[in-house]
């Protein structure tokens, strides 16, 4: 039986989501946000992080619509590859909670196609832990393309 | 007319990168100075003479240039704001901006980032955003708009913002 890590990401109250275990890079906790102007509302912040400016996602924002950013206080900045450049950047996720780190069997893997549709545009797959539900997000495609959900600012 | 110019030299590589800051109601956002052409007084502003969301129009030479105002979070404004001071007329591009002040950017080092594809948005004259390392060595953040940029995102405006 096959088995690999996974980060188990609490995105709101009710959501996790996960990302592969290898790009998951760091946990700021209380970080200080910098508003961007007209940019889309579930990315409108960004942070400072080791001279790196990054752009911070709130999930709950583009999936739901539903802004739960003054809950949050870590940010998880993952890395992911460009599509258009091909260079590695980094992405912050708003989080509830701190992140867990959780084995994943085989027999927990639940097709793609069953994802609801707000999933499905952003997910790699899925898998389940006891009922709950988790999409294994795609880090590249959250940070690297424009909002499939437009919003008044797209 | 320039304002709170700074007295230190700019460690810049090339034209991008030398950067002036404009104050709009209390935000601060960096601009190319490749980018600007002059800067003129508010007292020559034609408010009678309007373009399609411009705030009037001031006369250089012989030309009639339509002159904006924008927010501190860049929503166009129908009319100047109080604070305005310093009317900055864009290179290239034939427009002009009002804004609260204007001065070179007092900065050792300066990375011009290109905006991440998720924050990027039609709707805005924002695409980039600049890293500055001051004498302290701290990196602060700023953002960066650029005339041509900002010529979209008022040709754009009508389109995406018909409320």
């Amino acid at each position: 039986m096959n088995k690999a890590q996974a980060w188990l990401l609490q995105i709101d109250r009710k959501t996790r989501v996960a990302v592969g275990h290898l790009e998951l890079i760091h946990i700021v906790n209380y970080p200080e946000y910098y508003d961007v102007p007209r940019s889309p509302e579930h990315c409108k912040r960004v942070i400072l992080w080791n001279k790196n400016i990054i752009p911070v996602i709130d999930m709950s924002m583009l999936i739901d619509g539903i802004s739960t950013y003054y809950h949050k206080n870590k940010i998880a900045i993952a890395m992911y590859e460009n599509s258009q450049t091909g260079q590695y950047e980094y992405g912050g996720i708003q989080l509830m909670d701190t992140p867990i780190l959780k084995v994943i069997d085989n027999n927990q893997g639940v097709s793609r196609s069953q994802l609801s549709d707000k999933w499905r545009d952003y997910s790699l797959s899925a898998f389940k832990v006891n009922e709950e539900m988790i999409p294994i997000v795609s880090i590249r495609k959250i940070f690297s393309s424009k909002s499939v959900y437009k919003d008044k600012f797209v | 007319m320039m304002t709170n110019v700074e007295p230190k030299n700019i460690l810049c590589k090339d034209r991008e990168t030398n950067l002036m800051v404009i104050t709009i109601d209390n935000n601060c956002y960096y601009i190319p100075q490749k980018d600007i052409f002059s800067f003129e007084s508010v007292q020559d502003l034609d408010v009678e003479e309007k373009l399609t969301n411009s705030v009037g129009r001031i006369s250089i030479v012989k030309e009639k240039i339509p002159v904006y105002c924008f927010s501190g979070d860049l929503e166009l404004l129908d009319r100047p704001t109080d604070n305005i001071k310093i009317c900055v007329l864009l290179n290239k591009i034939n427009i002009a901006l009002l804004c609260d002040d204007i001065r070179v950017a007092n900065v050792i080092n300066i990375k011009i980032v290109e905006m991440a594809e998720c924050m990027k948005s039609n709707n805005s004259p924002v695409d980039s955003f600049c890293l500055l390392e001051g004498d302290n060595s701290i990196a602060s953040l700023g953002i960066l708009i650029r005339s041509l940029s900002i010529k979209n995102y008022i040709n754009n405006y009508k389109k995406y913002n018909n409320s």
